[in-house]
């Protein structure tokens, strides 16, 4: 559940960066993430899944978009210790 | 509309582009070349109303692309709706630098409109270091600030060594000199600061329409410094005009580049 909250996390930050339609279908170009009624479905493994949702957004600005979706990651876990 | 004309837009700057500038270049090569007063007038003259006109259209195309990056919504979509108004400034300000050259009713109204570009080029710009997640740290915002102080204190110094006079009587009474030297170089601070920070770290499908983007910003910057410096290029055609054709054509070209569909 917490890797589901930090995917939404994601998307929402590369929202802020490209707008909501652009970061969900990159989202959904994973084809291990799918979203209905507002509720985040992963097929597989939630790690294997936010690999995939990186390389997606990397396809954008490269590095750069990679380490939006690090500063996330690094910031969702200080909050969860 | 945009679905009629973008596709081959697109096409034709992506498979042609070099010949625009190379083509321009040329242009302006051969009537500077033309020992005739009347001949450069003319030409000098028709070559203001290229740009003019090549900003309104890049300007619309900029705001087309907003939309499509959603606008306020999003960093980018922000970014584009501000360098839109930059190009709109661009070709409103140069519609009355042509129009002060055949009526003095019209003279330094242009002033107030080129003023803008600069400022609407930064915010633009600032989006665009937002979307890089350029300056994240407070340390590297405070860093680029002194080197922002620090490189207008070096040009001061050196524009009052050139332009003792002027320069003094901007210093007490705040002109329009004071605020395009100002105004160029914070955007070529920030620009060079995204290019050192960032500049390794940009890639994707949309590094090329950054680095037009980037390049074209810090031709506006050379194009300023060379309007500011002699009187001789304030002129219709000057070398400064090349200098911001090439400028907005770089940026137009970015844009274009900059295309949410190239991701599906």
């Amino acid at each position: 559940m917490k890797q589901n909250d930090l995917i939404m996390e994601i998307i929402q930050e590369q929202s802020n960066i490209v707008g909501e339609k652009i970061a969900l279908e990159r989202a959904l170009s994973t084809r291990v993430i799918s979203i209905s009624e507002n509720k985040l479905k992963i097929k597989g493994s939630p790690e294997e899944a936010i690999e995939k949702l990186i390389k997606a957004y990397e396809e954008i600005f490269g590095k750069a978009s990679v380490e939006v979706c690090e500063d996330v990651i690094k910031k969702f876990n200080t909050i969860q210790k | 509309m945009t679905k009629s004309i973008y596709p081959s837009l697109e096409k034709f700057l992506e498979s042609k582009f070099i010949l625009l500038p190379s083509l321009t270049i040329l242009y302006w090569a051969l009537y500077q070349s033309y020992t005739t007063e009347n001949i450069k007038e003319t030409n000098g003259f028709i070559f203001g109303i290229l740009i003019a006109l090549l900003a309104f259209i890049a300007s619309f195309f900029t705001l087309l692309r907003s939309f499509e990056w959603e606008m306020f919504k999003s960093y980018l979509g922000k970014s584009l709706f501000f360098l839109s108004l930059a190009l709109f400034a661009w070709g409103i300000g140069q519609t009355l630098f042509l129009l002060s050259s055949l009526d003095s009713k019209f003279d330094n109204m242009y002033d107030y409109v080129f003023v803008l570009i600069d400022p609407l080029y930064l915010i633009g710009i600032y989006f665009i270091s937002k979307s890089l997640n350029t300056f994240k740290e407070m340390s590297t915002k405070i860093k680029v600030f002194l080197i922002t102080f620090f490189i207008f204190a070096v040009n001061i110094f050196f524009f009052s060594l050139f332009r003792n006079e002027e320069i003094i009587t901007s210093l007490t009474n705040i002109d329009f000199n004071l605020l395009f030297i100002l105004g160029s170089i914070i955007l070529w601070t920030f620009v060079i600061s995204i290019l050192v920070l960032s500049g390794k770290k940009i890639g994707g499908k949309f590094k090329t329409a950054l680095y037009f983007i980037l390049v074209g910003l810090l031709l506006q910057y050379l194009g300023d410094n060379l309007f500011e410096f002699s009187s001789e290029f304030q002129t219709n055609g000057s070398i400064a005009d090349l200098t911001f054709f090439l400028s907005i054509l770089f940026i137009f070209n970015g844009v274009v580049k900059l295309n949410p569909r190239s991701l599906k």
